[in-house]
């Protein structure tokens, strides 16, 4: 029964780990329902099987290495059978390296990492913030010292933040509890409400120009 | 005054027993080396055993006839080719300094003017990683060579060979009372020795030129590396006897060590039989030839390359530089040339309250290294990096075994390996397109920030220069590291070949260097300068402006030591203390430095700050003019962080 669950639910994940030709996560698509799983312990085993290595510590993808992978287009049992077989150049990770049930975790922690937009920053869950302030803590408390000013992110430092950042649940989470080099920020360090008043400056950050419509990018491609 | 004279006459003496034959037999170019004069009678310490004689008459200048030890040592100079000599002035080389501007006629090498030492061997080390030979220095015994130390060790950790001669006076008595005993020191080379791969302290001019061309060889056998001789004052102030038979040995170049024929093969049986091998370039190539031996050993396999030291086109469809980890994760067969941090292709590190590593990538990998790093090993500094098994290390020159390796490789290919070959390259170049097009779309987030992105800095300098023949010399976080995507590297000498020892204060005056060896082949040259390196001498831009070196300097001034900010901001996370404190003693603010009028007042053609991106292209449109008229010329740009 265990392994009809792990067989139900999704691969797309990691189908773009592999360096395959990417299929692309549509920024406003509606995650599948809450898959089972535990979520901290997804975390927890995302972070020491060094899958952030290649897609990002928030799985967000790291350019050139390994694509974005939450949330997740594929049900769990593509995403576990991906895991076990990929295409292209990513590692095959066996059952003795990931068990069926900690894949399951793991997918679980990157459907809770589901990207948010303005769209939804007020969704449940998510406490009304003060963007402007958030935009003076950002400065203060030193995010732009790895994120960029724009929240672009830095070349080695640390990944894109925003326009839409991953959901506010797993952005508490990873200040609290950080993966890979990030510093952790624990609540004596930036408060809740603090916390919220970033969030709302980091999704207020306008979109970028496409990279179509920048001339001086486009030769890149030829 | 007796005992003045009879001093001066005892060295005169001391010289005629020293030395056998006439001067007039200096040999300006290079000559046989079994041509050596007899062996004179040399004292075993000929500055410490003075001979009581009466003085003659004329002994405070030469006649005619007569030359000083230094012009002779001038002649040894320019026997071995130097180009240009960088010096900071300084009374223990006063002799020498004399002879190479007017007995040398300022040529061949021509005297380029610093205002500190650490920027004479620094532009040292950017013309070597350029030309592929080593430039002189000049430095003043104890206070030159302490200022000249940092940057030896980042020539020393980069592999570059720089060719130092230090002034010293070693005969205690001979020393004028005051400055010149501060500025005299017994063993001048231990202050540097453990970072510098020979030295010598010359007794005679006969060993001054031996010992030269024994330093020069040294220094351009792989590892290549800096080499020091000290040149006794008295040495180059003394006359030369009219009846010296001075003679300068011919140099001899010394052939790299290659792999052996055996480990060769193996390691072509592993690469050929791989299925998905990956090289890692560190600092290969020595010449343009090495870059297209590595394209043909790449292209015989099929195989993607991480270059880590600017050896391979970054728009070929085998460099994968930008997929390096992915490819490293999945490799079965991992080839290192010249790599100095093995441990970190295999391992990853994090750096928390307690810091904790482990390997990545398949467990039984085979790994291949080829390396002249290996034949030259020091216990002191660490620049070793971490140890790490290897099942096949040859220690030899990358660039050079590089031929037999792919000769080697090509016997064994069959077509069921060509075609397996053929569909690793199609899938190479299509992860490639993909992860192109992700940086492209990475670069386009901040792109309209102000301060202006790093992304954004790249692409419109490259905008400016695509047209021209162009090379990058300074660089910290641009084109040459995590955007290098963005530009089209295409020849070795448009990146500085070679590292450093990551040192604050390197990249400005490498970037003259490089710049002057760029000079002479019409090319563009093109820093990427960072402010907080800049600041360490920036005397250097004075140099660029006296010695009409033509360059342009692009500012990627983020206002700080970030590298450092970001160390202090974790301490304070890590302790749950304030982390708006970071910026003391880290940041570059209040005030903030006008770079523009800086370098203006050095004579450079300037602009900024810019904040504006929009203002950017027309700035640089205009700097770019000032160079072609042959003026180095600034840009400050503020930007973001990273």
């Amino acid at each position: 029964m265990k392994r009809l669950t792990v067989a139900v639910v999704a691969a797309a994940l990691l189908f773009a780990l592999s360096g395959a030709p990417v299929r692309s996560q549509k920024p406003g698509a509606k995650p599948a329902a809450a898959p089972p799983g535990n979520v901290d312990n997804g975390k927890q085993l995302f972070a020491s099987s060094d899958c952030g290595t290649c897609h990002g510590t928030l799985a967000k993808g790291i350019s050139g290495l390994g694509p974005q992978v939450t949330p997740s287009a594929f049900a769990i049992p593509e995403f576990v059978n991906y895991v076990r077989h990929p295409s292209g150049t990513m590692r095959p990770f066996s059952s003795q390296d990931l068990s069926d049930s900690q894949l399951v975790d793991i997918y679980a922690y990157l459907q809770s990492l589901s990207p948010s937009s303005k769209s939804n920053s007020s969704a449940v869950g998510v406490p009304a913030g003060n963007a402007v302030n958030g935009k003076r803590l950002y400065a203060a408390d030193g995010c732009y010292e790895c994120h960029g000013y724009a929240g672009q992110g830095g070349a080695g430092t640390g990944p894109k933040v925003g326009p839409h950042p991953i959901s506010f649940s797993a952005f508490v989470a990873q200040l609290r509890h950080p993966s890979a080099e990030m510093p952790p920020y624990t609540d004596k360090v930036v408060s809740d409400t603090d916390l919220a008043d970033i969030y709302a400056f980091m999704v207020s950050l306008p979109d970028p120009p496409k990279g179509e419509s920048i001339p001086i990018l486009n030769p890149l491609l030829k | 005054m007796k005992k003045f004279k009879k001093t001066l006459v005892d060295r005169r003496n001391f010289l005629k027993s020293a030395a056998v034959g006439g001067a007039a037999t200096l040999v300006a170019g290079t000559a046989p080396v079994t041509a050596q004069p007899p062996a004179p009678p040399q004292p075993a310490h000929p500055p410490m055993m003075p001979v009581e004689t009466d003085p003659p008459d004329n002994v405070e200048v030469l006649s005619a006839s007569e030359r000083a030890g230094s012009d002779f040592m001038v002649d040894v100079i320019k026997a071995l080719g130097f180009e240009y000599m960088a010096a900071n002035p300084g009374s223990s080389f006063r002799g020498l300094h004399e002879s190479l501007v007017n007995y040398g006629g300022n040529k061949a090498p021509e005297f380029i003017t610093c205002c500190h030492e650490e920027s004479s061997v620094g532009i040292a080390h950017g013309y070597a990683a350029v030309e592929g030979k080593p430039m002189l220095v000049f430095a003043h015994s104890t206070v030159g060579l302490q200022h000249a130390s940092m940057a030896i060790y980042n020539a020393y950790a980069g592999g570059v060979p720089v060719f130092l001669i230090l002034g010293n006076t070693m005969d205690a008595v001979e020393r004028r009372p005051g400055a010149e005993w501060y500025h005299s020191v017994v063993d001048a080379a231990a202050m540097v020795r453990d970072f510098i791969k020979w030295d010598d302290l010359p007794f005679s001019l006969p060993h001054f030129a031996e010992s030269a061309m024994r330093a020069y060889k040294i220094a351009m056998t792989p590892p290549r590396m800096p080499v020091l001789l000290v040149a006794d004052s008295e040495l180059q102030e003394r006359p030369i006897p009219s009846n010296s038979d001075l003679r300068i040995p011919k140099l001899t170049v010394e052939q790299p060590p290659q792999g052996d024929s055996g480990s060769v093969a193996e390691a072509a049986r592993l690469l050929v039989a791989a299925a998905n091998p990956v090289i890692v370039a560190g600092h290969v190539t020595h010449s343009e030839s090495g870059m297209a031996q590595l394209i043909e050993l790449a292209e015989t396999l099929q195989a993607p390359v991480i270059d880590q030291g600017g050896n391979f086109p970054t728009r070929h469809p085998l460099n994968q530089s930008i997929r390096g980890r992915a490819l490293l994760q999945n490799a079965d067969v991992v080839l290192g040339l010249e790599v100095e941090e093995f441990w970190a292709t295999f391992n990853s590190y994090r750096d928390q309250l307690y810091r904790s590593w482990k390997p990545f990538g398949l467990k039984d990998a085979k790994r291949i290294s080829i390396s002249s790093r290996e034949l030259f090993i020091k216990g002191n500094f660490q620049n070793i990096q971490r140890y790490v098994p290897i099942d096949l290390s040859m220690a030899a020159d990358a660039e050079t075994t590089l031929p037999s390796l792919t000769e080697a490789a090509k016997r064994l290919i069959t077509d069921d390996r060509n075609r397996a070959f053929q569909d690793r390259r199609a899938k190479l170049v299509s992860a490639k397109a993909a992860a192109i097009e992700e940086a492209r779309t990475a670069a386009t987030y901040g792109w309209d920030a102000s301060p202006i992105s790093v992304a954004r800095l790249t692409a419109e300098i490259w905008e400016q220069i695509k047209n021209e023949d162009w090379a990058l010399a300074g660089d910290r976080g641009g084109p040459g590291g995590g955007g290098n995507f963005l530009w089209n590297f295409q020849k070795r000498y448009q990146r500085l070949q070679g590292g450093s020892a990551v040192g604050m204060g390197f990249s400005a005056p490498a970037s003259v260097g490089a710049a002057l060896a760029h000079r002479k082949h019409g090319r563009l040259c093109v820093s990427f300068q960072t402010d907080g390196d800049l600041m360490y001498a920036p005397g250097v831009l004075w140099t660029a402006a006296h010695h009409r070196i033509p360059m342009l300097s692009v500012l990627h001034n983020n206002r700080a030591y970030h590298q450092e900010d970001m160390h202090v901001q974790r301490m304070a996370n890590r302790r749950q203390r304030d982390v708006s404190t970071a910026h003391i003693g880290t940041t570059l603010w209040d005030p903030y430095l006008d770079y523009a009028k800086l370098a203006q007042g050095m004579g450079l053609y300037a602009e900024g700050p810019i904040s504006d991106p929009k203002d950017l292209a027309p700035a640089l449109r205009r700097a770019i003019a000032a160079v072609k008229r042959g003026e180095p010329a600034l840009v400050d740009v503020v930007t973001q962080p990273r």
